[in-house]
């Protein structure tokens, strides 16, 4: 009986504290009926291998306790998707590209490395565990306090129907981003032939200061004037097309696709060989040599800057290129999704 | 489908008819652990873990009663409907009936294949 008796009081720690004495004797009753009931039936007392298999029936303490507590959740099902959203969210626009710029910093810059040598190099993402960490922390509190305010309101049946969003035809081409488009290329493509003036112009100390091209983006110019002029003529018909059939299909992505991953291929092609270089630039602005005039530093400055605004175009260019090929894969899935298919459905 | 896609659904199933089965029993006075012996030999075996705390939220919301007595030198909680109790399974008996017509016809449509 003595194992009974532990049993019930590992049952009592959990229970709430004004029905603890009343559950536990009911408890108590129905474990001790059932041993009778067994004694009986085999004629002896009952050996400790049987009362534990009894107990062990009826389960665990805390779970036999849990069934008599108030059923309770932190974030329930209907706010549970909205959050698990939001979490995502927050891991591709702020924990994925940090991780990407320090990996990134890893592998092509050497000055990071060397100013975090071995484990310390991981203790830079402290500061990210940390942040993500208060981040999750404040999103859960936040979702935990809404659930706690629908649960008491009656706000769960307010929503108007006619307020829904519009059903997004994701394979339609916005003529206002086409028209835009054919503009934004045009210029682009008068400035790259060398029809507008070059923009790098600024004072300093109130006198007019302009700088030449860049070293970094003279090179990229001369290297890839004639292949970049063919595809910006190219996207720029792309474009004049769809102002009159403004719809995806499969043709195009594809068409859109070669000519996001050619300009990638021509940034990367051409800030590859040159990772030592970049290197030493951003060495120059983030460590300054000693006693250098500030004046000294733009142009590694601005160097930089063309390095990296370079590189952003060409991951801009594979994250389209991503995207339109997952629309290309699952053309006919997004096609039945068109509101004007649903309508006829 | 898996067994335990089976029981999940089983329990679902059964989860729903324990408290008619309960009321059911209760218009006779009697404790926990004779009431899940009777409902177990009439084929509808709860768990106490199940019972105890549905017995006390049926008598929280009023449809059943409870009083301790002592018997054989222990003490021991006995149940019984309520008239609040009476009437709400009264009138789940009726829908319960409803609901089982409503499964005859669909299966027997499903049998026959006339939809």
């Amino acid at each position: 009986m003595d194992l009974v008796e532990r049993y019930l009081n590992a049952v009592r720690f959990w229970l709430p504290k004004a029905q603890k004495q009343d559950i536990i004797s009911e408890l108590s009753e129905d474990i001790r009926s059932q041993i009778e009931e067994r004694e009986a039936a085999l004629g002896r007392p009952l050996a400790a291998a049987d009362l534990e298999a009894i107990l062990k029936e009826k389960g665990s303490p805390y779970s036999v306790a849990g069934r008599f507590l108030p059923q309770r959740q932190l974030i329930g099902p209907a706010l549970f998707p909205m959050y698990v959203f939001v979490l995502k969210i927050v891991a591709l626009f702020y924990a994925i590209p940090w991780l990407l710029v320090w990996c990134a910093l890893i592998l092509f810059v050497p000055s990071y490395r060397a100013a975090h040598p071995g484990p310390a190099l991981f203790g830079t993402l402290g500061s990210l565990w940390t942040s993500m960490l208060t981040t999750f922390a404040v999103i859960t509190v936040g979702f935990a306090v809404g659930e706690e305010s629908q649960r008491r309101s009656s706000v769960r049946h307010a929503w108007d129907p006619k307020r829904l969003p519009a059903v997004r035809d994701v394979l339609k081409i916005p003529r206002f981003g086409s028209a835009a488009e054919i503009v934004i290329d045009l210029l682009f493509l008068a400035w790259w032939l060398g029809g507008l003036p070059f923009p790098l112009a600024f004072r300093t100390g109130g006198a007019p200061a302009a700088f030449g091209p860049v070293p970094l983006w003279a090179d990229f110019r001369a290297q890839t004037w004639a292949p970049i002029a063919l595809t910006i003529v190219a996207a720029a018909a792309l474009s004049a097309f769809a102002l009159v059939r403004p719809y995806w299909t499969r043709i195009r992505l594809a068409v859109r696709v070669a000519i996001d991953l050619f300009v990638a291929g021509l940034i990367l092609s051409f800030l590859g060989p040159r990772a030592t270089e970049i290197s030493a630039l951003w060495t120059s602005v983030v460590d300054p040599p000693a006693g250098a005039a500030s004046a000294a530093g733009i142009p590694a400055w601005l160097g930089l800057s063309t390095a990296l605004t370079l590189g952003i175009v060409a991951l801009i260019c594979v994250a389209v290129s991503v995207r339109n090929l997952i629309r290309i894969a699952r053309y006919e899935t997004l096609r039945a999704r068109r509101p004007s298919a649903l309508k006829s459905a | 489908m898996t067994n335990d896609q089976f029981d999940t659904l089983r329990m679902e199933l059964r989860r729903g008819c324990v408290p008619l089965a309960v009321l059911a029993e209760l218009r006779t006075e009697q404790y926990g652990y004779t009431l899940r012996k009777a409902l177990a030999e009439l084929g509808m075996a709860v768990d106490e873990g199940t019972l105890y705390p549905l017995l006390r939220r049926l008598e929280s919301q009023g449809l059943l009663a409870s009083a301790w007595r002592e018997e054989d030198k222990r003490p021991k909680r006995y149940y019984r409907l309520t008239s609040e109790g009476q009437r709400i399974f009264d009138r789940l008996t009726s829908e319960w009936q409803s609901i089982t017509a409503s499964l005859e016809t669909i299966f027997k449509e499903t049998r026959h294949g006339s939809r």
